[in-house]
This record gives structure tokens, C-alpha cells and sequence, in this order.
């Protein structure tokens, strides 16, 4: 029989995975952001976690790995690497907080 | 890396890209036509996001003065450059490359890297499609999810700031900072 801390700690994992998996899809997806709500959206409806939903929303409009080379010539390499890899943790932190925020609020639909 | 040297490279590429399509043509030239095709149509698609970004540069050069930019949106512009800094992102449309355009312009002319990034962050936030999102996953969501993305803004440019200038930025007096073209 399994403990609730660990039951808590394997949730907590599968959560950080999900958040890192959805950041890490949206980053290389590209498109008009219409796209990625539509797509939330169905992911959603599939049984995608929010969390997962959320860092791919965010990591697609805040993240641009195609757009990487052009950012790199005209704001420089290391803004462009540093400001993607920035957006790509906090991708993550908002995709964590948005729906716990939901929760403690009693707003999570 | 200097102007000159950037165009000698960008010709050195033209050359090798026209080497490398003749080439082509010499051993497959119904498919180098194909290719021709499909670079046309990929250079018609691309012609009027072009002429949106020297519009933008134009008409950035025309209205955005040097001592302007350093006054609201430079070292010591204060929350009210970052007010601007988040309300452009979120007012901002269209595609990404002629704000690049614009953002490396407004640095040479004395923006802070802290407000660039701000700016390019909270384009994230697409009011026109906020009905959409909302349909999707419910208004108390875009609230929240639109509050964490204008306030994790601004210690990402924070970050960012410190990771390229070193520290925060001191008191430049009314110069503006050094272009800074490639890193």
C-alpha cells in the first residue's frame, strides 16, 4: 500500500513533466497563437492536464525557436538565447501557478 | 560584427546558393524548376512582411527621436517605461520580425534591454483573441493566466538585463548606451 507522501511526490513529478513536455512542444511549434488555443483546447478536451495545456499556450507565444535566427540578428545572440531560455522556465512557473491559483480560489473549472 | 563584413556574407551566401541551384539545374532540372517555383511563392508570401518591417522602421525613424526613446523607455524612464514597455507588447500586432527591427533600432537609440524584452514578453497577451480563450478555458483563467504573464515580465527583463549589460543599469546622464549590432 502506497503512502499519500509518495502518491504526492509521483503526482508532483508527473505534474513537472507534463509542464516541462507542453513548454518544450509549444517552443517549437510555431504559428498564429489562434492555433494554440485551438489546439489547447482539443488537448484539453482529451484529458491533457492544465498544466500541460498552459506551458504549451504560453511557451508558444513567449518561446520562438523558429524565429530564434532572426531574433539573433537583430538583437543579438546572446538577448535571443538568454531571453528564449528565460521564457522557457518561466513558461513552466506560469503553467504550475496558473492552475493552482485556479484551485486555491475555488475558480478551476 | 560590422556592417561590411555582414554584407560580404550575406554575398558570399547569394553565390553559393546560385552555385548550388546551377548545379542542380545541371543534374535534375525539372526538379530545380520545381524549387524555383516553391522559392517564388515562399519570396511573394515573404514580400509584404518585408514591406511591413521597413514601414515600421520608417515611420520609427520619423516619430521616435533619440532624446524621446532615452527619456521614456531608457535608464531613466522609470515605471512609466515599463508601462509602455508592457501596454506596446500588449498592443502590438502582427508578426514578430519588424518589432525585432524596431526594438534593435529603439536600443541604438537608447531603450533599455530590460523594456525590450518587457515588450516581447506581454505580446503574448492577444486581446483580440481573448473571446477565444476565454471559450476555451473560462474567464477566471485568462484573468489569471494574463496577470502571471504581465508580472513575470518584468523580472525577466530584470534577468535578462543583469545577464547582458552585467548589472542593473547605472545612470548614463542623457548618452545613449553603445549600439550593440551582434554581440
Amino acid at each position: 500500500m502506497q503512502s499519500e507522501g509518495g502518491r504526492n511526490a509521483r503526482e508532483a513529478m508527473r505534474e513537472g513533466v507534463s509542464s516541462y513536455v507542453g513548454a518544450l512542444a509549444g517552443s517549437v511549434a510555431s504559428g498564429h497563437p489562434l492555433t494554440s488555443y485551438l489546439l489547447g483546447g482539443e488537448l484539453l478536451d482529451r484529458g491533457v492536464s492544465l498544466i500541460a495545456v498552459t506551458a504549451f499556450l504560453v511557451s508558444w507565444v513567449t518561446v520562438g525557436s523558429i524565429q530564434l535566427p532572426a531574433e539573433m540578428l537583430m538583437l543579438g545572440r546572446r538577448f535571443a538565447l538568454y531571453r528564449n531560455s528565460i521564457c522557457f522556465v518561466l513558461a513552466i512557473l506560469t503553467a504550475v501557478l496558473t492552475p493552482t491559483t485556479l484551485q486555491v480560489l475555488h475558480l478551476a473549472p | 560584427m560590422t556592417a561590411k563584413s555582414t554584407m560580404r556574407g550575406g554575398l558570399w551566401f547569394l553565390l553559393a546558393v546560385l552555385l548550388l541551384y546551377g548545379i542542380a539545374f545541371l543534374l535534375d532540372p525539372t526538379s530545380t524548376n520545381l524549387a524555383l517555383d516553391r522559392s517564388a511563392e515562399l519570396f511573394s508570401r515573404l514580400l509584404p512582411v518585408l514591406g511591413f518591417v521597413i514601414s515600421v522602421l520608417f515611420i520609427a525613424s520619423l516619430l521616435l527621436q533619440p532624446s524621446w526613446v532615452r527619456e521614456n523607455l531608457g535608464e531613466r524612464s522609470g515605471p512609466r517605461g515599463w508601462v509602455l514597455a508592457v501596454a506596446g507588447g500588449i498592443l502590438s500586432a502582427g508578426p514578430v520580425y519588424p518589432w525585432y527591427a524596431m526594438l534593435g533600432d529603439l536600443r541604438s537609440k537608447g531603450m533599455r534591454t530590460a523594456l525590450m524584452s518587457v515588450f516581447l514578453y506581454n505580446r503574448a497577451i492577444k486581446l483580440p483573441l481573448l473571446p477565444l480563450l476565454i471559450h476555451y478555458f473560462g474567464p477566471a483563467y485568462a484573468l489569471i493566466l494574463f496577470v502571471y504573464l504581465i508580472l513575470f515580465s518584468l523580472p525577466a527583463g530584470l534577468l535578462l538585463e543583469r545577464l547582458i549589460d552585467g548589472r542593473p543599469a547605472p545612470h548614463r546622464g542623457n548618452k545613449p548606451p553603445p549600439a550593440r549590432s551582434g554581440d
